[in-house]
């Protein structure tokens, strides 16, 4: 690699960082945050079985699992205007972004719940807890930490599902490294070099992964 | 007479699991229900605690009367108020600590202080000889463990009366000793107890009163002691040969 190359490279990292910093990961947070909402309100319909909700739950399921995002993103930002409704690119982002993650989410979490044994209800039960103590107390503690790692799949997926926003007009880091190559004809350097930011992102979220998993399982860890 | 139950009747879909069934328990009884496996032993522990709902019959507890019929879930509630349950699986809430295990009914069910839920639990837990362990969790406690855990939980809330479902079935041989000692002591203490069991000669040692069900019936209702001296019919006495 030459020393253009170099220079290029060196140029463009704050160029393509920046973008990472401001846009990338707070519209990850947010609507990650946001995802984990539905996703603990759609799996809980779900596992009281709550009538009529619970219908409802799994149709919302049935239909972001079986449409693509992009697709999705397009509905909201390119259709909707055609029947009055306008969203600017960010909240466009966020909001589907947010219905998308909460439907995969909803299912870890569903499952998680599930998993926990019958048995720590009946105890709550039997110590004159009511269901919805046992369910905030006892059960969803442990589901929690039943569902972190797969849930963190889902946070480290959603960083890079983000560059998909390059195609609602929002300049995130994809966006802004095309730009660049544009000007520079350096694809090969440039692709690489905003694929080594996504992959310092999401190596700093499997660092977070392990030191929640602690936290949450201090129950289990003290076994090993 | 703390307890009573008149004509419990449970079915699951069309098999009939309890029938008929009718007993009464005295303050201070140690009862020790006896009886093959799938006999509704159980079940019937469980209707008594409303973990499994009867279909019809008479249910007598201090001074409320309830027709299992119709119980409401405060009725319910109202009942389990007075009774502590201890599973065959123990079922300690894995996410809290021993003593956050005996906390928990006090503090949340009950509202009592958290300095006075500490002292009672502490109590309890050395009635079991577990203060050691209260800030243990309970997946790093050996089985005699967490059922001694289990029974300190059930214990702090001063119940009328505990329901054991086979303590010491899911135990290693060695680990029923350490429980079957602290359920002596707190039957010698005059709790009562009722307790589904295939340890015989805890029943014979312990007990005051045998309840032996074949098929979803109480066959034997008597005396511990006339019980395993007497039994009155032929499939009593072949149970009572049959154990070791």
């Amino acid at each position: 690699m030459n020393a253009r190359v170099w220079g290029i490279l060196v140029d463009s990292f704050p160029k393509i960082l920046i973008p990472g910093l401001t846009l990338t990961i707070p519209l990850t947070a947010i609507s990650f945050v946001l995802a984990l909402m539905i996703a603990l309100v759609v799996a809980l319909i779900q596992f009281a079985k709550i009538k009529v909700l619970k219908d409802i739950a799994r149709f919302y399921i049935w239909i972001i699992r079986g449409t693509p995002l992009l697709v999705q993103l397009y509905v909201v930002f390119f259709g909707l205007p055609g029947v009055g409704i306008m969203i600017d690119p960010i909240p466009c982002a966020i909001l589907v972004f947010a219905i998308n993650e909460g439907a995969y989410s909803a299912e870890i979490v569903r499952a998680a719940l599930e998993a926990v044994p019958k048995g720590q209800f009946e105890a709550g039960y039997c110590v004159g807890l009511s269901y919805f103590q046992t369910l905030r107390r006892i059960v969803i503690p442990q589901a929690l930490r039943t569902a972190f790692p797969p849930l963190s799949n889902s946070l480290i997926a959603m960083v890079k599902d983000t560059s998909l926003v390059a195609n609602i007009t929002v300049a995130e880091m994809l966006m802004s490294t095309q730009r660049i190559i544009a000007r520079t004809y350096e694809p090969l350097a440039l692709y690489l070099e905003v694929g080594l930011i996504y992959l310092i992102f999401c190596t700093v979220l499997t660092k977070l992964q392990r030191i929640g998993e602690k936290r949450l399982g201090t129950y289990i860890e003290e076994t090993k | 007479m703390l307890l009573s139950v008149e004509h419990l009747h449970k079915s699951f879909g069309s098999s009939l699991i309890l029938s008929d069934i009718s007993f009464s328990v005295d303050s201070g009884d140690c009862v020790a229900i006896l009886g093959q496996s799938g006999t509704g032993k159980t079940t019937l522990l469980r209707c008594l605690n409303f973990l499994e709902r009867a279909d019809s019959g008479i249910y007598r507890f201090r001074d409320t009367l309830l027709d299992l019929e119709h119980v409401t879930r405060r009725q319910a509630d109202a009942v389990r108020m007075h009774t502590g349950f201890v599973f065959q699986e123990f079922n300690l809430f894995l996410n809290k600590t021993v003593l956050q295990n005996v906390t928990e009914g006090l503090i949340v069910a009950r509202r009592v202080p958290k300095d006075e839920a500490r002292k009672t639990a502490m109590e309890a837990l050395s009635r079991v000889g577990m203060t050691d362990k209260a800030d243990a969790f309970p997946l790093s406690l050996s089985g005699g463990q967490k059922q001694r855990a289990a029974i300190a939980r059930a214990l702090a809330l001063s119940p009328d009366v505990l329901f054991f479902d086979e303590p010491t079935s899911a135990l290693d041989p060695a680990l029923t000793g350490e429980v079957l000692s602290v359920m002596r002591t707190l039957a010698e203490g005059g709790m009562t107890m009722l307790v589904v069991t295939h340890e015989l000669g805890f029943a014979r040692d312990v007990s005051n009163h045998v309840l032996y069900m074949e098929q979803g019936r109480i066959l034997e209702d008597a005396d511990s002691h006339a019980f395993f001296t007497h039994p009155v019919t032929e499939g009593a006495a072949k149970f009572i040969d049959a154990a070791p």
